[in-house]
């Protein structure tokens, strides 16, 4: 049966239905073209792994907690200014140099996020995440453009031959395909251009996974820049993870970040078998009192 | 040409820490069993760790020396878990760990008999069969002397892994433990193992227990390494000409990740030292 | 063979007190019960027992643990 002859209503169930293959068709095949093995990463580096997660904004707001709690940054109230000892030749990352550079004079915290030699500090973090294939690189890019011209294409063509047909046949009541159409290209659109690449989702739930222990002690981390964890924790489960007084300072400084990070960070690394110890996860002698094979003097 | 590698055990409470310093760390150690029920997006996970470092799966409950049969569906999980994250080797332990429906809880000394020799030997055939390469077999400690055995720890060790194609994982803190609880030379026992067999050194720590008279030193994994263990492990470099991979062990009480790579830094000393001891044995390089 | 008796008698008399204190009670009865062979039996008879209780309450520490760890992650 020709689907062009079917009368209106039933026309546009089809469409419905047409709309719904073609907007799965969209998320699958960019799913399978996007997901690729794992890359290797520098996970010394927090800001790395910040940019993947939550792009510049986070990049830019892990940076700056990181100075603050290595007594770089001082934050007073909103503000925020480089301290006495702080230099530039003090820190080794541009993102670094550039913040205290920026903070010579106290000035409010927001206002990293419109500062455009800061957001060049962050774009060679952008570039490896691209190069990886975490974000979209212009291929990939291009590939997204390409499906979504597809899609639009066979869409638009379809709706339209309709239209073309049904006002041949001296009908007029043309709307609501046409509203469907553009329902179905504007979800098309909205679907196509997730920030992150399918490995680049993975590779973050993959990262909350693996820094699920450093979650689950995120009141026993210590300030002071001592050990790297409190700013990885920071950069794998964004600035809210870090609790505690002595990291009350981050809520005040960027409120906005609590409230995005409540939501980006339900991850699926809940207490898995690897942080709950070995030995609680079904294996008989798997886990001594600390989770490998060693004995228990209790 | 290989070179002598250096890592640590992956544990949870590590990984950051791991993780920020890959570039002191050649390698890392997952326990197995804690994935073989994972569900899918952390076995992922191990599968990403794996893209970062180079990764091997140490089991603890396959009871492996024992006169019965392992259990394919063990195996089974084994061979699934390798399957999916390729890791340079899988290890296990020459132990036994159930009998008659009863969970030991724990790696327990076989009664070291000609019987559990045979059903070492046959476990190690399949679990190489099923799994696909033979496991490395790693000595365990023990509290208690095991009954039933009419041969020395060194004998019967020799006898597996001479009559298989499993390489030795040698325990030095295991072998420190059973040597000074059970008054034989470390040393001695060295002599009377195929060296050339051994791949891969587990280094860990432990403590005394038990009351005066009766006490008897644990491998806890808790503490760091004793002085005793890094003279072994430089005399193992000393006589054996093969690469050696060398991993550290902590399952809790953990120190900073500093102390810890200190400790590997430490271990790498002493294999140098061991190595230069008999440089005419050493084709290799070591690893810097 | 399905099963080993020497290694089912160790493990019962490692993890189940009631069984290791009839065991340190009456060694050769208990060996003998359980069906180990002779030679077996005289070797049991002279079991390491201090290292056999250190084995023991190491044991039951670590399941006492793992215990524990179960109840935290369940919780």
């Amino acid at each position: 049966m020709n689907p062009f002859d079917l009368p209106g209503p039933e026309f546009l169930l089809f469409f419905i239905g047409l709309s719904a293959l073609a907007l799965i068709a969209l998320v699958v095949t960019r799913k399978v073209a996007e997901s690729s093995a794992a890359p290797k990463l520098d996970l010394s580096d927090p800001y790395l792994i910040a940019c993947l997660r939550g792009a510049e904004p986070e990049t830019l707001r892990v940076a700056a907690v990181s100075l603050i709690d290595r007594g770089l940054l001082v934050a007073t109230g909103t503000q925020l200014q480089a301290s006495e000892k702080a230099s530039a030749e003090a820190v080794r990352r541009p993102i670094e140099k550039e913040l205290l550079r920026k903070f010579k004079r106290a000035g409010e915290a927001s206002s990293i996020f419109d500062d455009s030699r800061l957001s060049a500090t962050c774009k060679p973090y952008e570039q490896t995440l691209k190069n990886a294939g975490l974000l979209p690189s212009e291929a990939i890019a291009g590939a997204r453009w390409t499906r979504l011209l597809i899609a639009c294409g066979v869409l638009g063509g379809v709706a339209i031959i309709k239209i073309l047909i049904a006002l041949e046949r001296g009908r007029t009541n043309v709307w609501f395909l046409i509203i469907l159409t553009i329902v179905a290209i504007v979800v098309a659109v909205k679907i196509s251009f997730p920030r992150l690449t399918e490995s680049g989702k993975a590779m973050i739930a993959d990262l909350q996974n693996l820094y699920s222990g450093l979650k689950d002690r995120a009141l026993s981390l210590r300030p002071g820049g001592a050990t790297i964890e409190p700013m990885m924790l920071a950069a794998v489960f964004g600035v809210a993870a870090l609790e505690g007084a002595d990291f009350a300072f981050t809520r005040t400084l960027f409120p906005r970040a609590q409230a995005a990070d409540s939501w980006s960070s339900s991850s699926t690394a809940s207490c898995g078998s690897s942080s709950c110890s070995g030995s609680s996860c079904g294996s008989s002698c798997g886990g001594g009192c600390g989770g490998g094979c060693g004995g228990c003097g209790g | 040409m290989s070179a002598d590698r250096f890592g640590l055990g992956w544990r949870p409470r590590l990984a950051a820490g791991i993780l920020a310093n890959l570039d002191r760390i050649d390698i890392v150690e997952v326990i197995a069993d804690d994935y073989f029920r994972a569900p899918r997006h952390e076995r992922r996970a191990l599968q990403t760790l794996a893209a970062q470092t180079p990764v091997t799966l140490h089991g603890v409950s396959l009871g492996l020396a024992s006169a019965v049969p392992v259990e394919t569906r063990r195996l089974d999980d084994m061979a699934r878990l390798c399957s999916e994250v390729a890791p340079e080797f899988w290890s296990e332990h020459l132990a036994f760990v159930r009998g008659g429906g009863i969970e030991i809880g724990h790696l327990a000394a076989p009664p070291r008999t000609e019987a559990t020799i045979e059903g070492a030997l046959a476990n190690l055939a399949r679990a190489k069969q099923i799994v696909g390469i033979a496991p490395q077999v790693e000595n365990v400690a023990t509290l208690i002397d095991p009954p039933g055995s009419d041969r020395d720890e060194a004998s019967w060790l020799a006898a597996i892994v001479r009559n298989s194609e499993s390489r030795l994982l040698l325990d030095l803190h295991n072998l420190h433990a059973n040597a000074v609880n059970f008054n034989f030379a470390a040393k001695g026992f060295l002599a009377r193992i195929p060296v050339e067999r051994i791949a891969t050194i587990h280094l860990a720590g432990g403590k005394w227990i038990g009351r005066n008279g009766a006490q008897r030193l644990l491998d806890d994994h808790l503490h760091d390494v004793p002085d005793p263990v890094y003279e072994l492990l430089e005399e193992v470099a000393a006589r054996a000409p093969q690469p050696l991979t060398v991993i550290l062990e902590r399952d809790g009480n953990f120190p900073s990740i500093e102390s810890l790579l200190v400790q590997l830094d430490r271990a790498r000393q002493a294999v140098a030292g061991g190595r230069a001891r008999t440089p005419h044995l050493h084709r290799h390089e070591v690893a810097a | 063979m399905s099963e080993s008796r020497l290694e089912v008698f160790l493990a019962r008399i490692y993890v189940d007190q009631t069984a290791r204190e009839q065991f340190l009670a009456d060694p050769r009865g208990e060996a003998m019960r359980a069906g180990l062979a002779a030679q077996e039996i005289e070797q049991v008879v002279n079991i390491d027992r201090d290292g056999l209780e250190l084995f023991a309450h190491s044991l039951g520490h670590k399941r006492a643990r793992k215990h524990g760890n179960q109840k935290n992650q369940h919780a």
